[in-house]
């Protein structure tokens, strides 16, 4: 790649830059298109997300693209990178639900599909009162039709 | 509620469901803006411009008691060079609170926007480019616009409606949160489309116990989009269903289907699903049982008919009109509605619509008499057209009944080509096709249907070994009859050998075909050998390889009387 060295800086909603190389930009697919279309600036403002959260998919990027530029020993790297996948999805949900929303705008889609899948596998095995307490939602059904709604979804609470 | 304007020009403003109409109070044109959810107005003493040095925004805090804050922004140093000569008016306020001008009266540059944050006191210019107007004044502009896939109902009557009466419509709100007095938060978390991205790789089960959430979450994991994102993502790991009778009950167990199963690999195994308590319908227990598309099973009795889900563990029983008659089920896919058929006597057809506003049966004529063979009839629907096989009275032929869901009209399809010999007999309740050279063995034919339908590659099949339906150890090859054209009666062979290590791998035994994978895996089952580990033969006819899977996890003493549907999808809709 000849173009490898030439760095790209993202600016965060509150103005921070982040340089990174090209290569890890293009893993934001928002920004591949934005250069495609001869966007030719060196600096791009990602006015959605914020430098914590930028700072974490750039991280992930940055990860994705080095082992991916790792020549033979794939089955190792591969682990590896499941390994560190596991790991940085690992976090509270509040910064969970943010890096799904920035991956998505972003479009990458490696993030936004481990993304999801925590989700769905942390949810996977609650019950409503828990469901609605992580995703901080009141319960808007009267207790009339909690009841019929229950009662329609009834098998799924059988053991 | 419908609120009257004094004139054409009125502007109004629905903010959380409250319609607004603007007030003169401020003896000014002021701009009516969502300001945080509350209603506020824009304004400026005189004609907004490059001399202007604040912009005032009112808010209304309290509608009861007709409390209004006023904020006043002062402009940035910069305005005036920024602005230039330009006279502007508002646009309006956009969801990050930036305050939105344009240019008026500006040529013959193009149309300006003017970004006004008043959080970081800055102005920026933005030019729109792309429109070929001259005019620029006259171009309506507004922000914040989200696209809407929903298609505006129109004087049409929708024909799809939820069945089980709850009147959940889909919510109006947009996807952004909006935070309740009370710091809950009753929206979505995320936009609609990830929202229902994360949920179509739940279980269904835990589909169900999120639409006890809210309704907002109930709403959208009812909708038909969602419903088809998840069959797809079931699709792209296909199931075994499996379904056996014990006294009143059916037992429903799913098992992952094997792709591509090499020799040696380890068993699958079967967990259970649900049960079904059929007494109420099937008086006697005897019924006709048919895979459906999408994940779902009709059963068939002679007074009731029933749709199940075996994910959801749902039945819909519906009752027929007269006793003595069949019923079989076509899906069609552009409205994705089910449609029951029966014949009530010979010539008399009748269809119900599921999924409609008062679902009933319909008398319909299909221009012959054909014969009527109990509920025991074995379907095939493949893209909307329903197959069955029949016999036309009028001249005593076999015939394959094609019903076209959709358009509800028949044809006939002769299938004397490759059965010839034999016929098609009603006994003890099971369509039998009947070979001359197995009357002497007719206990065991009547084990199961001889004939089976396959979907191979979109079009209908009939899968034989020779001229028989089962298959060997000394079979030597299988056969698939394809009907390739219905309107010409076309028909093509294809012949399949079996591989050298056949014998081997099946041992001594009589197979029954279980029909075709959507990867063209034919798949037979072993029969009359109680006892044994229960197991399928899959025959690949690409690489024409035979395997044996074993079947583990179900408590069943008589595996001949397993129902087994391959390629099953699992379907989170609620009948």
């Amino acid at each position: 790649m000849s173009e490898s060295n030439k760095k790209i800086s993202l600016i965060s909603s509150e103005g921070e830059a982040f340089e990174v190389s090209e290569a890890v930009a293009r893993e934001f697919e928002i920004v591949a298109h934005m250069l495609e279309d001869g966007c030719s600036g060196s600096s791009i403002p990602i006015t959605t997300v914020d430098s914590n959260i930028l700072g974490k998919v750039i991280e992930y990027c940055t990860k994705h693209v080095e082992v991916g530029n790792v020549e033979g020993n794939s089955e190792k790297a591969e682990k590896d990178l499941e390994e560190f996948d596991k790991r940085f999805i690992a976090v509270e949900m509040n910064t969970l639900f943010s890096l799904i929303l920035a991956a998505n705008y972003l479009n990458v889609k490696g993030l936004l599909n481990i993304g999801c899948q925590k989700v769905a596998d942390t949810i996977k095995d609650m019950k409503p009162e828990e469901v609605r307490s992580i995703f901080n939602i009141e319960n808007d059904y009267t207790p009339a039709e909690e009841e019929v709604v229950r009662k329609e979804n009834e098998w799924a609470f059988q053991p | 509620m419908i609120i009257c304007g004094r004139g054409p020009h009125i502007r109004g403003r629905c903010i959380n469901g409250v319609f607004f109409i603007k007030v003169d109070m401020f003896f000014t044109e002021g701009t009516m803006i969502n300001y945080n959810g509350k209603l506020g107005l824009l304004w400026s003493e005189g004609w907004l411009s490059r001399s202007s040095t604040c912009v005032n925004l009112c808010v209304l805090e309290d509608i009861g008691k007709q409390e209004w804050s006023e904020h006043v922004y002062v402009l940035s140093a910069l305005w005036e060079d920024i602005v230039g000569s330009a006279s502007l008016s508002f646009v309006g306020m956009t969801q990050t609170n930036e305050i939105v001008m344009r240019s008026l009266a500006y040529p013959p540059s193009p149309l300006y926007l003017f970004y006004f944050n008043s959080e970081r006191n800055t102005v920026v210019r933005v030019a729109i480019q792309g429109m070929d107007v001259s005019e620029y004044d006259r171009v309506h502009i507004f922000l914040d616009h989200l696209e809407n896939v929903k298609l505006i109902a129109s004087a049409m009557k929708t024909r799809r409606r939820n069945l089980s009466g709850n009147d959940l419509t889909t919510t109006r709100r947009n996807t952004r949160s909006k935070t309740l007095e009370n710091g809950r938060d009753n929206s979505l978390p995320f936009p609609v489309d990830l929202f229902m991205e994360i949920f179509s790789r739940l279980p269904v089960k835990s589909i169900a116990i999120c639409r006890c959430v809210s309704k907002t979450w109930s709403s959208v994991l009812r909708r038909q989009d969602f419903t088809e994102l998840f069959l797809s993502r079931s699709r792209t790991l296909p199931k075994l269903l499996l379904a056996y009778q014990k006294d009143g009950d059916l037992f429903f167990f799913s098992a992952p289907q094997p792709q591509n199963p090499e020799e040696n690999s380890s068993p699958v195994v079967a967990t259970y699903r649900m049960k079904l308590s059929f007494d109420a319908y099937f008086r006697n227990g005897a019924f006709g049982i048919n895979g459906l598309d999408h994940g779902l099973v009709g059963l068939s009795g002679r007074t009731h008919s029933v749709i199940c889900n075996p994910s959801t563990g749902q039945s819909l029983p519906f009752t027929r009109a007269k006793t003595r008659s069949m019923s079989l089920f076509g899906y069609d896919p552009i409205d994705k509605q089910f449609s029951g058929l029966l014949n009530v006597v010979a010539e008399e057809y009748q269809v119900l619509t599921l999924g409609t506003e008062n679902p009933s049966w319909r008398t319909i004529d299909c221009g012959c008499i054909l014969s009527y063979y109990s509920q025991h009839v074995r379907q095939k629907c493949i893209n909307g057209v329903l197959h069955y096989l029949s016999t036309d009275m009028s001249t005593e032929t076999t015939v394959l009944v094609c019903f076209d869901v959709r358009s509800e009209k028949f044809s006939f399809v002769k299938v004397k080509t490759f059965v010839t010999e034999g016929t098609m007999i009603n006994y003890d309740g099971k369509l039998v096709h009947i070979f001359l050279d197995h009357v002497d063995n007719v206990e065991l034919i009547v084990n199961s249907v001889i004939l089976t339908m396959v979907n191979y590659n979109g079009k209908l099949g009939f899968l034989l070994s020779g001229e028989s339906g089962y298959v060997y150890e000394r079979s030597t090859s299988v056969n698939l009859w394809v009907l390739e054209d219905t309107d010409k009666q076309e028909w093509s062979e294809r012949t399949f050998v079996l591989p050298a290590l056949w014998e081997d791998i099946v041992g001594s035994v009589r197979l029954g075909f279980v029909g075709m994978t959507r990867t063209n895996e034919i798949v037979m089952r072993p029969l009359g050998l109680p006892g044994r580990p229960f197991h399928l033969i899959y025959f690949n006819i690409e690489r024409n390889t035979v395997v044996r899977v074993s079947i583990q996890g179900m408590d069943v003493s008589e595996y001949d009387h397993v129902h087994i549907f391959l390629d099953h999808v699992e379907n989170v809709k609620l009948l």
